[in-house]
This record gives C-alpha cells, structure tokens and sequence, in this order.
C-alpha cells in the first residue's frame, strides 16, 4: 500500500453516517489551516486507541464500554504471563520492554472497523469507511498472519476446511461477543475469556454420533489433536532498538511441526482434556536483556510450549488416518528432547513422559498406500550431496536471489534463479508467463554449463523456486534432476559450510530433446475438463479460490470450474523439507488427486504449478502436465 | 420552581446550540477533507516520510 494511500478518503465516505460527522470531532487537530504541521496539531490518528469513550462512545456507549478492556485492547494477559516468570524488583524494566515491543500489537475500534492495525503497517481499508464486519485479509491476519492467516488460507499446509469448503472467515467464529469482551482482571490467558469461541458451540454433542472415534476420544484430548496440521513453532525471540532508537523484534527461529502436550490446566473452560496441541513460543530468559539483565529469575514457572488452537483444521488428517499415527508415536508428543536447557522446568507439567505415552494400538487396519512407484531419485539429503561432491556430472544449482547465494551457498554451486531468467515471457507480454520457445530454454541453460544428461541437483530456501526450476528442467529434457531436501536450511541443519566464492561453469550444449506431454494450454485444457480420470489441481491459495483476491495480471478473481484446491504449502513444510511420500499420497487421495489419474495442475502464473507437478512427478505419478498460461491467461480469455 | 425553569430553560437553550452547531459542522465538510480527498496533495506532503519499520527487525510477529 503506498503512502498517500493510506490516509487518502474516499468521496463515498462522505454520505455515510460517520461521513456527517466533522473529521475534528473525532480526532481532534486544527482543520481551518491548510498547512499541513498547523493543521495535524493536537490531531489524533487513533482516537478509538485514546479515547475510545469519547471517540467512539458517544453512539456505541454500550460496546465501547467492555470493548476498551478487551483482549484487543489491552493485551491483558502479556504482563499476567511476564509476572509469572519475572524478578518483579525488575518489573520496571520488564513493563519497558513489553509497552516498546509488545503493546504495539494492541488495537481498537478503528483498526478493526476503518483502517488495518498500527502494527500492520496502518492505513485505510476502504478510503475511512467504517465497516461493520472485520476485513479478515486486512484487518484480522493483517496481524494473525504468521500462525492464523498463512495457517488458514494455505500459505502454509492445506488451510483450513471452515474456508475452503464453507467460504468462511474469521467473523462467523470470532463475533462481537467475544471481540468486544472486557477481559476480567487477572485473566490468565485467552482461553480463558468465558465468551471465547470453542469448537462444540457449533459440533455439539458429537459424542453421541456416529463417529466412533469421537465417542473413544471426547474429554481425553481436544479436538485439534486430530484435527490439525502443523503449525510453525517460533525461538528465542530477543528485542531491542537500533541506532535510530527504533524498537526491533527478532525471532530467530521458526520450525514447522506438531507436538502433543498434556494439558497443564483442565480448570480452564471447555479445557478438561488430558491431552492438546502445544506451540512453541519465542519466549526467552533473555529476550528483555537489552533493557536490564536478570529479568525472568522465575522463567521456569510458565511453560514455552503452550496450548495451541491452529487455524488449519481438516476433517481427516494424517496423525489421525490410523490409531498408531498417533498412538505410540513418540516424535508427535512432546518430549524433553524437544526442550532447550533454559526451558526444561518451565514445561515439567506439559511433557508425555514415556510412562504416559498412549500406547501402540495391536488391532488396527493397516493403511494401504502405495509407494512403490516414488521416484526416490528425484529428491536427495543434505548427507547425500555432502558426501557425494565429485559425482560424475553432478550440477547444483541454488535458486534463491542472488543476494542469498552472495551471502552463502552450497560449495561448488552455480547461480540460477528462474524467475529472473528469460525461461518465461514476462508479466507484460501478450501471453504472461509462458515457456520461452525450447530452443531458448536450451540456449539459456547451456550458457549456465548445464546439459541435459547432468545429474541436476537444485535447492532454495522453501521449494518454491526449485520446484519449478527443476519442472522446466525435466520439460526441457534433463533426464536426472533432484530437489534437495529442506534447501539451504537443511543444509545448515546438517551442520555443513557454506561458501561465498561465486561458481560458474563452461559454456556447453544442453542437448535435451523437449517433452511436450508435460504441459498444457487453456484450450486443451477446456477440452479435458470435466472428463472422467482428469484432475484438475489448483494449488493456488485459498483466498484466491474463493475470489477474495486476484493476481495483478489476471482480469479478474475466480477459479477454473471444476478444479481441486490443494494449496502448494500442503506439499512443502515451512523449511522445504517435504513431508514422507507416504503422508503426501495419503493427503492427495483425501481430494481425490491419485495416481492413476491424469492430473493438471495450475496456478495464477504457472509457478506453483510446476512446482506442485515436480512433487507429483517424485511421487510417481505417470501422467501429470502443467497448464503454463495459468490463471492469468485463462482469466483474460474465458 | 422558579430557578428551576430558569435551569431547564438554559438547558434547553444550550442543547439546541449543540444541535445548530453539530448541524452546521455536518453540513460543512471539514477542511481535513479538502486535504485528504486529494491525493496528489497528499503525494506531495508526504515526501520525505521514512519507514517506521527497523531495518533489524526479523521473523514473524
């Protein structure tokens, strides 16, 4: 959003209600002057912050009055959780760092009703228009975006079902009632709002249904433990300010994962299960260090790992396809393997200890998946690239900006990044994002030193680069390419060196004979809709599937008919690991997309697409195209 | 009773400047609105603006 955008009002805001109301009455300021400082005198930008009562209360009295101590509001439970685990003779120092770092999260009337939220960059949803219900891409995950909007919409694994399947946002769960609650003093965390929303205010009753697992695991374990996927775990989150005096976060460490953990309070409302899902905080004995040292003295009285409620609920998932997916599988409860020394005590009560591990279940239908026909080849570890250097003909390629690669690469690795190649036409051409004629795909890559018959090993920092470099590679006719797994971060977590020394290798023939059969154009494509054994994957996010938002190339928002969505971030985890063939196969079969089908996949620009047809590729699928012109096309001639 | 017609008499006489005043701010438009329906002006007035983010801020919030 540019600037002048951002406080620029619309003419339509004038005829509304708050339109008839003098701009001063609210926020105050000097509106006869025309120059800019005498005019912004004394003028509030976020009068529902300061004076909600008088900004906002003269009309909505009633609302304002529980609404400015709500969660929102106040963040009331931060200092609840920070005197928990403080040196309180050092409270002074902590309550400095929380109102520099942490307050700025709190927001109002106006920042989830006329403009998106100060810690979200602020500005004008809709040129100062006041709207009754929250804008869930602007307003809500403007903030909940790392954990609720990227979990939601697909960003990160397949979204949630509430929106791809019911088109619903946050409002239908999070109403007034519960946004507008005053949080009681001294409540110990949001699950503990008596207005909070809970999953059995809609599924009620489901113990007596006719699902038999919910009859078996009712009051022992809540309902994300089965119905979840990952979620990102966030480390050592340390604070600070810079040479300007400006106030920085730094979370140092996110990782993808799902961790069980014993339910340290079943006192809590609607909480007395023995079991939920915990998520790592970014809590850290030392993360207030820069503004006085020895703050959290008491740090192991509240745990790290805490109760989780991830927004990317499924009606099946893998940890609940099967009884011992989760019974007797030790790496999916949390164990004090999985804690740092600093955090051993404070999460003593949240630990399965192997003496309450539920144990492996002796009578159970195996899951039959196939997995005989993965292309194990086609995806390599950072050992095997270790210990594998001088392999004949072996070419790794990094497919990250050429930043990146300046900072540290992989040893022996060329730069070559595919969206700023002439691989594809660009953005402005007739027909965006298309394959380069294969006689110039053939040119490009044989300047870079790659020939067809190279062992092409290519990595990136999360898939989304490799995975189509590595898609036009085989399409160009490379016979023996691999993804590396996890990519640089992998790599890292090894413990390998990285190397700034620049490589690049000789000029050569790429000599590759093209394979037309892996893509698609938009009239094939309209032919083969609809027909039987054809999948159409669209691993587009789930916002753009419902038309909340469209490309900037395409005509307009929409989806093709009849396709599936399977967002890419379900095929990747958050570092580019990809999850067990297995796991994946069994989540594609959920939507139908199986091997014995043809399988289309598409996107906005053909990126995702081909990523996602390099995964299906891996996982042996033996017929899988790529529709090259996408969305962006299709939306412009259909 | 006399002083306290006179105190409604005030009061009502001063609720009705309230509404005549909060009548004419309506239907004027304010002179934040000349500004702020502007976008060129505002383009202009807000050259110069630095980033409110630091440059050594990282991770998810």
């Amino acid at each position: 959003m540019e600037p002048q955008e951002k406080v620029l009002v619309s003419k339509d805001f004038l005829s509304t209600t708050h339109g008839e109301i003098a701009c001063e009455s609210c926020h105050g300021g000097k509106p006869a002057s025309m120059d800019k400082a005498a005019a912004h005198a004394g003028m509030d930008p976020h009068p529902s912050i300061n004076t909600p009562g008088k900004a906002c209360g003269e009309c909505h009295g009633e609302i304002v009055a529980t609404a400015k101590d709500s969660l929102h509001a106040t963040l009331s439970t931060f200092p609840t959780v920070l005197k928990s685990r403080a040196n309180m003779d050092k409270w002074g120092h902590i309550d400095e760092a929380r109102k520099n770092h942490c307050a700025g999260c709190h927001t109002s009337c106006g920042g989830c009703h006329v403009s998106r939220p100060k810690f979200a960059g602020k500005g004008f949803v809709k040129g100062h228009i006041f709207q009754k219900r929250s804008d869930p891409l602007n307003q809500c995950t403007a903030c909940h975006g790392s954990r609720v909007g990227n979990e939601f919409y697909g960003q990160r694994g397949q979204g949630d079902v509430h929106a791809a399947k019911a088109a619903m946002d946050c409002v239908p769960c999070h109403q007034a009632g519960e946004m507008h609650a005053a949080a009681p003093p001294h409540l110990k965390g949001r699950y503990d709002l008596r207005e909070m929303v809970r999953c059995t205010d809609c599924h009620k009753d489901l113990e007596y249904g006719s699902v038999r697992d919910h009859a078996i695991h009712i009051g022992k374990v809540q309902c994300q433990v089965c119905h979840s996927q990952t979620y990102v775990n966030c480390y050592s989150c340390h604070v600070g300010k810079d040479s300007d005096g400006m106030a920085f976060f730094q979370n140092r460490r996110e990782t993808e994962s799902m961790k069980i953990g014993r339910n340290d309070d079943e006192t809590t409302t609607g909480a007395g299960y023995r079991y939920m899902l915990v998520r790592h905080v970014p809590s850290d004995a030392e993360m207030f260090d820069f503004y006085g040292k020895g703050g959290f003295t008491n740090f192991g009285n509240t745990p790290t790992w805490k109760r989780a409620s991830p927004h990317n609920i499924q009606r099946r998932t893998w940890q609940a396809a099967n009884c011992n997916n989760c019974h007797g599988n030790r790496g999916l409860f949390l164990s004090d393997a999985d804690l740092l020394d600093y955090e051993k005590e404070a999460n003593r009560k949240v630990l399965v200890s192997d003496e309450i591990l539920p144990k492996a279940v002796t009578k159970t239908r195996k899951l039959s998946i196939d997995t005989s026909k993965v292309r194990t080849g086609m995806v390599v570890d950072a050992r095997w690239l270790h210990d594998n250097p001088k392999e004949k003909n072996l070419v790794v390629i990094d497919a990250r900006d050429r930043a990146a690669y300046e900072k540290g690469h992989i040893e022996g690795a060329i730069h070559f990044n595919p969206l700023e190649s002439d691989l594809r036409s660009g953005g402005d051409a007739e027909k965006p994002f298309v394959l380069a004629p294969h006689k110039n795909v053939a040119e490009i890559l044989g300047n870079k030193g790659i020939a067809a018959d190279n062992h092409i090993v290519v990595y990136d920092q999360n898939g989304v680069l490799a995975g189509p470099l590595l898609a036009i590679l085989e399409w160009a006719g490379a016979i023996h390419v691999s993804y590396l797994n996890g990519g640089i971060e992998g790599w890292h977590d090894a413990g390998f060196h990285t190397s700034a020394e620049p490589s690049t290798r000789e000029v050569r023939p790429f000599n590759g004979t093209v394979r037309p059969e892996f893509v698609v154009d938009s009239d094939t494509l309209a032919l083969l809709l609809g027909k039987r054994g054809v999948v159409v994957l669209d691993t587009r996010l789930i916002d753009r599937t419902l038309g909340m938002t469209k490309h900037e190339k395409a005509s307009r928002a929409g989806t093709i008919p009849g396709s599936t969505n399977v967002p890419l971030g379900a095929l990747y985890m958050e570092n580019g690991f990809l999850k067990t063939p297995a796991e994946l196969l069994w989540m594609l079969g959920t939507y139908g997309v199986t091997p014995d089908k043809t399988v289309i996949t598409t996107c906005d620009t053909g990126v995702a697409a081909a990523d996602s047809f390099f995964i299906l590729r891996y996982l042996g699928f033996p017929d899988v195209r790529v529709h090259e012109e996408a969305w962006v096309v299709w939306s412009r001639t259909r | 009773m006399k002083r306290n017609a006179r105190l409604h008499a005030s009061a009502l006489a001063g609720l009705l400047a309230a509404v005549l005043a909060s009548s004419v701010l309506a239907a004027e438009p304010s002179g934040c609105i000349i500004c702020h329906l502007d976008e060129a002006m505002i383009v202009k007035n807000l050259s110069g603006a630095r980033a409110k983010t630091s440059a050594m801020q990282s991770g998810s919030g």
